[in-house]
C-alpha cells in the first residue's frame, strides 16, 4: 500500500475514514494515517463534516473516524 | 553570529525548547499553528536560535499553500543557517521522520530530538536503532518540559557546535537509482551563489525536481533538464514527481520503522477487567443475552426514574400555561380563536413538552452512560455477528445504532458504507429504529396504559423495530438487490468508569436541543389547529369544525388498526407524525383538549389553586404518598384512557406508530442520498409493514374478523412493493452497470 493506491481508493469511494482505508488494505489505521495526512496537506483530500458519531463518548480516536473526500481542486 | 534553526511538525514542542534554551516567554500551547512567524533570540554571545513555524514538509508543493509552512521553507532555502535542531513528535513518528528525511538532505549539522516520549502509550522507541539508521546524525530522546533533559540538550548542542568542522556529513538519500540520476543532472545544471544559500545543491535539486519554486533561484535555464527528468520518471510511475519523491521517502521510513517503534501489549490486553467483561459481553450467545438485559435495564431505569417527576412537570404546565393563561384571557374577554391558539394550542403543547422532559433526559442520560463505559462498540460487534448470519452488511449496524438517536444523521451515516447497494439497504432499514422522537410518544402511552410495566412495552417496541429492520434487510439482500457482504472492523476501547459531570452536561444539551426542535412544531401546529378548529361547517346535519370534518374523513383508513371513528384525533396525529414524530403526542393532547373543552370552570383564587396543585405534585415524589394517591392526574393521560377503550387497540396504535413511514426529513435525506424511487419504496414499504403488523396484533388479541380484509390488502401491498423495488434495482443495475452499483 502506498500514496498512489490510497489516492485511487479515495477516488473510488464517495467518502471514507482512515479506518475504512485500513480495512480495505487489510492493515492498521495508524499505518494509513500519514498517507492520508500527506494528501490532506497537498489539498487533494478534504475533511467532511459529518454527524455520524455514535454519541458523546471520547473513547475512539476521532482522527481515525474523520471522513475524507477526494477533491480534484487544490485549496 | 552562528544560527541554530529549530524545526519540526506543528505542536511538537519547538517553542517550549526555544523558551527553555533562550529563557524567553514566547506563547506555547497544546495545538498546532501557535508559532506562525520566525522568532529569534540569543543563546550565547555568538549563537542565535531561530524558532521556525511548524511544518510537515519543506517542499512548498506539499503544503497546499499553508503560509506558516512556506515561511519555514523559505527561511531555510534563503538564509544562512549553521545548525539544525529537528524536534520529532514521538507519538507521530512516521510523519515527523518524513520532515527529517528532507532536513537531512540539506547536509547541515543536525541534532534530532525525539520529544514527548513520556506521553507514549503501549509503544517504546529504540533510540539506538534510530541513531543507526540516521547515522552520522546525533539523536537524543527527551521531554522538553523536563529541566534535566534541557541540560542534556544544551550539552549536546554545545558539544556538536564545537565539532561541526570536523564532522563529515554523508547525506541520507532514500531514492531509487533513476531518481538519484535525475537529481544529479539537475544538480550539475544549477548555478548557485553558495555564499547566500544554506541548503545543499542536492536539496535544492530535489525541490526543483518536485516542482517547487525556491525564492531567488531561477529555474528557466534548467527547463530542458527538468523536463527530460520529469518525463522519464513520470512515464515510469504515471504520477507527479512530488508524489514519486514522497513515496520514496515513505518507503525508506517504512523500512526502518519496525526496528525503531516497538509496540507493547495494548491497554485493553493488559486490563484484566476489560478482558473478563469482554469474555461475557462479546460472547457468541451470552453477548446477545447481555445486550438484551442491558437494554431492558436501561429502559427500566429511564422510565421508572422519569415517571416519578413526570407528574410534577406536567402539573406545572397545566397550572401556569393552561389554567393560568385561561384565567388571564377570561379576565380580558379575548376572542375564541385567540383562546384556542393560546390555551389548547400553545399552552397544551408546551405542557405536553414539559411532561416529555424527564423521560427524554433520562433516556439521553442512560445512552450516554453506556457510550461512556465503552459498551456501545461491543453492542455493534455482538449484533454484527447476528447480521452476518442473515447475510446483511455488518457495517450497516453503525447507521442503525445512530438511528436510535435520530434517523436523519443515521441516513447520512450510510455514506460510510462502501457500495451503493449497502447504502440503499441500510437506508431502508434505518427508519425502523426507534428514535428519541417516537420514544417520547411511547413513554406517555406506556405509562398511561401499562403503569406497572411500561419498560416491557418500550423494550418490546425497540426489539420489534430491530427485528423488522433485520427482516427488511434480509428480504432486500436476498431477493431484491443481492450482492457481496462487507465486513465490520471496529476498535473495541477499554472499559472505563463514566464521568457523571460529562454525561449530565451532554444529556442536558441534547434535551435542550430536543425541546427547541419540538417547540418549533408546537407553534406551527397550534396555529394550524386553531385555524382549523375555528372554522365551522354543516356536516351530516350537525355543525362541525373543519378539523373534525377532516378527522372524520381520514379515520376510516385507520379503522383496520383499531382507531374508532370517534377517536379521530388519533388519525390526525398519525398524519401530523409524518412531519415529525414528536408531533403525534402533541397533536393528540391539543385535539383531545380542544374537542373536550375541558377548562370550563376556572378557580376563583388562582394562586391558592396553583400552590395547592404544585404542593401535591411535590408530595407525589415521596414514595408512601405516591402509593396512596396513585391516580392519573394529567389531562392528556385521562383523555387517552377515554378514547382508547382497550389495550389491544393501544398496542396496535403504538406498533403502527413505530413502523409507519419515516418522518419527512428522513425521506428527503434518503432521497438525496439515493434517489426518490428508493425513498418512495422506503415510505410505502414501512407503511405496508406497519398496517400488517398492527392489524395482525388486533386480529390476534381481539380475534376480530373485520380486519382480515386489511391484512389481505397489506400482504398484497407488500408483494407489490417487492416486485416494484426489484424492477427498480434491476433498472438501476442495468443503467449503472452491476459493478458500479455494487461499488459506489
Amino acid at each position: 500500500m502506498n500514496l498512489i493506491q490510497i489516492k485511487k481508493y479515495f477516488q473510488s469511494v464517495p467518502m471514507a475514514t482512515t479506518i475504512d482505508v485500513a480495512e480495505h488494505f487489510k492493515t492498521q489505521p495508524v499505518e494509513i494515517k500519514c498517507y492520508v495526512e500527506h494528501w490532506e496537506h497537498k489539498g487533494l483530500l478534504k475533511k467532511c463534516i459529518t454527524k455520524n458519531k455514535c454519541g458523546s463518548c471520547s473513547l475512539c480516536d476521532f482522527d481515525l473516524l474523520q471522513h475524507y473526500k477526494w477533491s480534484t481542486k487544490v485549496a | 553570529m552562528k544560527k541554530i534553526a529549530l524545526l519540526g511538525n506543528p505542536n511538537c514542542g519547538k517553542t517550549t525548547l526555544f523558551n527553555a534554551l533562550t529563557k524567553k516567554r514566547n506563547k506555547v500551547a497544546n495545538w498546532a499553528g501557535v508559532t506562525v512567524e520566525v522568532a529569534t533570540a540569543a543563546y550565547s554571545k555568538n549563537l542565535e536560535i531561530i524558532d521556525l513555524p511548524g511544518c510537515y514538509s519543506i517542499c512548498h508543493a506539499d503544503t497546499s499553500g499553508a503560509i506558516d509552512e512556506m515561511i519555514a521553507a523559505n527561511y531555510l532555502f534563503n538564509n544562512k543557517v549553521d545548525f539544525i535542531v529537528n524536534i520529532i513528535d514521538s507519538s507521530n513518528l512516521v510523519r515527523s521522520l518524513y520532515l527529517t528525511t528532507q532536513l537531512l538532505e540539506l547536509e547541515l549539522p543536525t541534532i534530532i530530538i525525539v520529544n514527548k516520549v513520556d506521553l507514549l502509550k503501549n509503544t517504546t522507541i529504540n533510540i539506538e536503532s534510530l541513531a543507526k539508521s540516521l547515522k552520522p546524525y546525533a539523536i537524543i530522546s527527551a521531554c522538553t518540559n523536563d529541566p534535566k533533559d534541557i541540560i542534556n540538550i544544551k550539552h549536546m548542542l554545545e558539544n556538536k557546535m564545537l565539532n561541526t568542522q570536523k564532522q563529515k556529513l554523508k547525506p541520507i538519500l532514500c531514492f531509487s537509482d533513476e531518481i538519484k540520476n535525475c537529481i544529479e543532472k539537475v544538480q550539475q545544471s544549477l548555478a548557485l551563489d553558495e555564499a547566500e544559500i544554506t541548503a545543499s545543491k542536492q536539496a535544492i535539486a530535489i525541490n526543483i525536481l518536485s516542482g517547487n519554486k525556491i525564492k531567488n533561484i531561477k529555474t528557466e535555464s534548467l527547463y530542458n533538464t527538468l523536463d527530460a527528468c520529469r518525463k522519464k520518471l513520470q512515464i515510469e510511475s504515471q504520477e507527479d514527481m512530488d508524489i514519486v519523491i514522497a513515496q520514496a521517502r515513505y518507503d525508506f521510513i517504512k523500512s526502518i520503522m519496525p526496528k525503531i517503534e516497538i509496540k507493547q501489549k495494548t491497554e485493553k490486553e493488559n486490563d484484566p477487567v476489560t478482558k473478563r467483561l469482554d469474555d461475557i459481553l462479546t460472547h457468541k450467545y451470552l453477548g446477545i443475552i447481555s445486550l438484551m438485559c442491558i437494554m431492558y435495564f436501561l429502559f427500566f431505569f429511564a422510565l421508572s426514574t422519569a415517571s416519578s417527576v413526570q407528574q410534577l412537570f406536567s402539573n406545572i404546565g397545566e397550572v401556569f400555561l393552561i389554567t393560568g393563561t385561561a384565567t388571564i384571557l377570561n379576565k380580558l374577554n379575548s376572542p375564541d380563536i385567540f383562546n384556542i391558539f393560546l390555551i389548547h394550542g400553545l399552552g397544551q403543547g408546551i405542557t405536553t413538552l414539559l411532561s416529555f422532559i424527564p423521560i427524554v433526559f433520562t433516556m439521553f442520560y442512560s445512552i450516554n452512560f453506556l457510550e461512556e463505559t465503552g459498551y456501545m462498540p461491543r453492542a455493534a460487534f455482538v449484533t454484527d455477528r447476528l447480521m452476518r448470519i442473515l447475510h446483511l452488511p455488518g457495517k450497516a449496524f453503525i447507521p442503525l445504532l445512530i438511528g436510535f438517536s435520530c434517523n436523519v444523521p443515521a441516513i447520512i451515516a450510510t455514506r460510510t458504507l462502501e457500495t451503493k447497494r449497502d447504502r440503499i439497504i441500510a437506508g431502508i432499514m434505518t427508519p425502523f429504529m426507534l428514535c428519541n422522537a417516537r420514544l417520547a410518544v411511547f413513554a406517555i402511552f406506556a405509562s398511561t396504559f401499562f403503569p406497572t410495566y411500561p419498560s416491557v412495552i418500550i423494550f418490546s417496541l425497540y426489539i420489534t423495530g430491530v427485528i423488522v429492520a433485520i427482516i427488511t434487510g434480509f428480504i432486500l439482500c436476498r431477493f431484491i438487490i443481492p450482492g457481496d457482504i462487507q465486513p465490520l472492523i471496529m476498535e473495541l476501547p477499554p472499559y472505563q468508569i463514566p464521568k457523571q459531570k460529562t454525561i449530565i452536561a451532554n444529556s442536558l444539551t441534547k434535551t435542550v436541543k430536543f425541546c427547541f426542535r419540538v417547540g418549533k412544531y408546537i407553534v406551527g401546529l397550534s396555529g394550524i389547529i386553531s385555524i382549523l378548529s375555528s372554522v365551522s361547517y354543516e356536516y351530516h346535519g350537525a355543525t362541525k369544525t373543519l378539523l373534525e370534518i377532516i378527522g372524520a374523513n381520514i379515520t376510516p383508513m385507520f379503522n383496520g388498526i383499531g382507531v374508532s371513528n370517534d377517536n379521530w384525533p388519533a388519525s390526525v396525529a398519525i398524519i401530523a407524525g409524518i412531519v415529525a414524530k414528536e408531533t403525534v403526542i402533541i397533536t393528540l393532547s391539543q385535539l383531545y383538549n380542544g374537542s373536550l373543552n375541558n377548562i370550563t370552570t376556572l378557580p376563583s383564587d388562582f394562586w391558592a389553586y396553583a400552590i395547592d396543585n404544585i404542593q401535591n405534585s411535590f408530595m407525589l415524589l415521596v414514595p408512601f404518598y405516591k402509593a396512596s394517591h396513585n391516580e392519573i392526574n394529567s389531562s392528556l393521560q385521562a383523555n387517552l384512557k377515554m378514547f382508547f377503550t382497550n389495550n389491544s387497540n393501544v398496542i396496535a396504535y403504538l406498533f403502527f406508530n413505530l413502523l409507519y413511514m419515516p418522518c419527512i426529513s428522513t425521506i428527503i435525506t434518503f432521497a438525496k442520498e439515493t434517489n426518490w424511487r428508493w425513498a418512495m419504496f422506503s415510505a410505502t414499504w414501512s407503511l405496508s409493514i406497519a398496517y400488517l403488523i398492527a392489524s395482525l396484533i388486533l386480529k390476534l388479541t381481539n380475534m376480530a374478523t373485520e380486519n382480515i380484509l386489511v391484512i389481505s390488502v397489506t400482504v398484497i401491498a407488500i408483494a407489490l412493493n417487492i416486485i416494484i423495488s426489484k424492477r427498480i434495482a434491476q433498472k438501476e443495475i442495468k443503467n449503472e452497470s452491476g459493478h458500479e452499483f455494487n461499488s459506489n
